[in-house]
């Protein structure tokens, strides 16, 4: 068995001792981000270059905890971070958000060595790209992907989809059935045998994600990076899944903003009155939008200070989060259309990429699920669906 | 019963009638919503909203008015008097005046009337308070309008009043313009964020007691219509996200104000009319009185649209 190791520069990732360091170094990404993004688009590489740059920024570690090495911010800089890269570059921006999840998800772990591992990993700018979901209607359930013992390993076969980054990912966390019950996630590292991550991504946005299939076939991993969620408690995976999603809404007021910056740098007497009431709107909607996403992070935050979690606590985060995206799903694609209808090709050369990205990004849960949810639980109460599963179902969750 | 739940059960019929009863005069003044410390003003003025947008202004209109007086000048009910016609006589210890006015939302209630805007002979920025039942002093209420019904306003006439010299001073709101303005523009917007908060819960506790579900939809409740869910969906969020800008601008910070008034201003209309748009045709019964939040909204929107575009307070 060959041992993990990087295979990005990732050990001269910087480190990060605080908020303004990872605001500092999400700006300077940012502008490396928005030179090299529409070339990704244009000709749909793989963004490997790109994605070495963010390893290098020391940002993947910027939530790990201090006593893990890592600067621990708080959720609010998570998500100014998601809004400043998102504002460069949409696509590149959504890579990383699953792997804050994975990172939350190994902060549930027991301290035994492994996920200080990992972690250290982390540190030294090893990133995360999942393989969770599955194709078909149980695909957030129970996954088919399976994982079963062999000597001092596991072994993995499955197919996956929806990967979001996996395919330059240092781990790949993928989420398997064990026969006896169980439901796990082993951290595959990158070129392992078996792996195969396709390049079948074919949305018109949201390109350098490269969010395509994967296929395990006997993929074969050392017991100590496969990680048993028998026993976790409901209610912390719930918060752990709900809190993972607000920077998908940073993302949308990412692209907002940028299309704001867009159009602040144009000639608004040319342009008229209508342009210049529609930029002051733009200046409200985004602070609104802002306004529900500080109040999810900081409930966010709340609740891992409490240090443990009660399913109240995990719905009201569900629903902050949910609220936020209601008004951020709605944002990014409006304000990157009215761009394009403003200025055209004075937003600059493939303009039409800030659009495409944003709508792309907004179906990633669509945004008439979560008005839906947001209704629903005002109205009667009920919980979202998925949310209620995770807190009361009997099996685990592949989170 | 707390002083917005009675506010709530007499909202209506202020609504109908079109008066500012005694009752509810005596109900702010004995629970202290008169003589709140201005950082306790604006939420107060959104509680009261929420139950009665008419009462809400009133009691906003009172404390901008008082902001602007002399301590010594504070009791009872304010309102500010923006004048139309003015003229004015030295005397031995005083002033005379004559001359018009229109009064704020307080005006019909008020027992001191706060001049701010009429200079002295040598330029200078003062203040000057008029007792409302003073020799001289016409105070003539309006017609109420479409909304806020309870707030009607008033005009003024000064017949040679006699106003002492102790009652003309500076102004005492420090830094006078632009931050009384901003605190003025604050309790705009807690009327407004009141009215769409008393909205949300009142369409909320229709849906969920009154409201016939659609017979062809397949549900058995209204409360499960996935249209109306939708539609609740968004409303909820805005009116969260309305209320944590509210919040932030607590400190009457001109951007944040602005920001805030704008986001009511550009929301609250269309948020109501969708909302009353899925609750069936009962929902337009005179009897639930629903279309007081949108009178009430497009009422205050009308008289008092947000004071500054964001442009204006950008840095």
């Amino acid at each position: 068995m060959s041992q993990p190791h990087l295979n990005v520069p990732g050990a001269r990732a910087a480190v990060l001792t605080d908020d303004a360091a990872a605001v500092k170094a999400a700006h300077a990404l940012a502008a490396r981000w928005r030179e090299a993004g529409p070339r990704r688009d244009a000709d749909r590489a793989v963004p490997v270059d790109e994605l070495a740059w963010l390893s290098e920024s020391g940002l993947l570690a910027m939530t790990v905890r201090p006593r893990y090495g890592g600067a621990g911010v708080p959720t609010a800089t998570l998500a100014r971070v998601f809004a400043i890269l998102s504002a460069a570059d949409t696509a590149l921006a959504q890579v990383p958000q699953n792997h804050f999840g994975a990172v939350y998800g190994l902060e549930a772990e027991p301290d035994d060595g492994r996920k200080e591992f990992l972690f250290a990993e982390v540190l030294r700018g090893a990133r995360f790209g999942n393989a969770g979901a599955e194709r078909g209607r149980h695909s957030r359930r129970q996954p088919t992907t399976t994982i079963v013992a062999d000597g001092d390993d596991y072994v993995l076969n499955g197919e996956k989809a929806y990967c979001t980054g996996a395919l330059t990912a240092d781990y790949v966390p993928v989420s398997a059935s064990h026969p006896d019950g169980w439901v796990g996630t082993a951290f595959v590292p990158r070129g392992t045998p078996g792996l195969v991550l396709s390049e079948d991504w074919d949305a018109f946005g949201q390109r350098a994600t490269i969010s395509g299939s994967a296929t395990l076939t006997d993929v074969r991993v050392p017991a100590r990076l496969v990680f048993n969620h028998a026993g976790r408690p409901r209610a912390a995976t719930a918060f752990r899944y709900s809190r993972s999603q607000l920077t998908h809404a940073a993302l949308q007021v990412g692209a907002a903003e940028e299309a704001l910056a867009l159009a602040e740098r144009a000639d608004a007497g040319r342009l008229g009155g209508r342009f210049a009431a529609w930029r002051d709107d733009l200046i409200v909607e985004i602070a609104a939008t802002w306004a529900l996403i500080d109040r999810a992070a900081d409930l966010i935050d709340e609740v891992v200070a409490v240090g443990s979690v009660t399913g109240d606590a995990a719905l009201a985060v569900g629903i902050a989060v949910d609220e936020a995206k209601v008004l951020a799903y709605e944002l990014g694609p409006a304000a990157t259309d009215a761009l394009a209808g403003f200025l055209g090709d004075r937003a600059g050369p493939r303009f039409d990429r800030y659009w495409r990205n944003a709508r792309t990004h907004a179906l990633h849960d669509p945004v008439r699920w979560r008005r839906h949810y947001v209704g629903d639980h005002y109205l009667n109460g009920n919980p979202p669906p998925f949310l209620s599963w995770l807190l009361t179902a009997a099996s685990d969750a592949p989170l | 019963m707390t002083t917005v739940t009675t506010l709530a059960v007499g909202a209506r019929q202020r609504d109908r009638e079109g008066v500012l009863d005694e009752a509810t005069l005596a109900l702010l003044a004995a629970d202290g919503s008169l003589g709140l410390a201005p950082a306790e003003v604006a939420d107060r003025v959104r509680e009261v909203s929420s139950a009665d947008a008419g009462v809400g202004q009133v009691l906003a209109a009172h404390h901008a008015a008082v902001a602007l007086a002399p301590a010594a000048d504070r009791p009872g009910w304010h309102a500010l008097a923006t004048v139309e016609s003015w003229a004015e006589e030295r005397t031995d210890d005083g002033l005379l005046i004559s001359g018009t006015a229109t009064l704020s939302a307080s005006g019909a209630v008020a027992d001191r009337l706060i001049i701010d805007r009429v200079p002295g002979p040598d330029g200078q920025q003062r203040v000057i308070v008029i007792d409302a039942a003073g020799a001289g002093v016409i105070v003539t209420p309006e017609e109420p309008g479409i909304g806020q019904r309870a707030a009607g306003g008033a005009t003024v006439a000064f017949d040679r009043v006699r106003v002492p010299a102790s009652r003309v001073g500076p102004v005492a709101y420090d830094g006078v313009g632009l931050r009384w303005r901003a605190y003025d523009e604050l309790l705009h917007l807690a009327v407004d964020v009141g009215v769409l908060e008393g909205f949300l819960a009142a369409a909320r506790d229709f849906v969920l007691t009154r409201a016939r579900p659609w017979h062809e939809s397949g549900v058995e409740e209204a409360s499960r219509d996935p249209h109306t869910i939708d539609v609740f969906g968004e409303a909820v969020a805005r009116v969260r996200a309305l209320r944590l800008l509210f919040d932030r601008a607590a400190d009457a910070d001109p951007l944040r104000v602005t920001t805030a008034r704008w986001y009511a201003h550009l929301h609250g209309g269309p948020l109501v009319n969708a909302v009353i748009g899925v609750l069936g045709a009962s929902g337009t019964a005179e009897r639930y009185g629903l279309d007081r939040y949108w009178r009430d909204l497009r009422a205050h929107a009308w008289r008092n649209p947000p004071h500054w575009t964001l442009s204006e307070v950008r840095p």
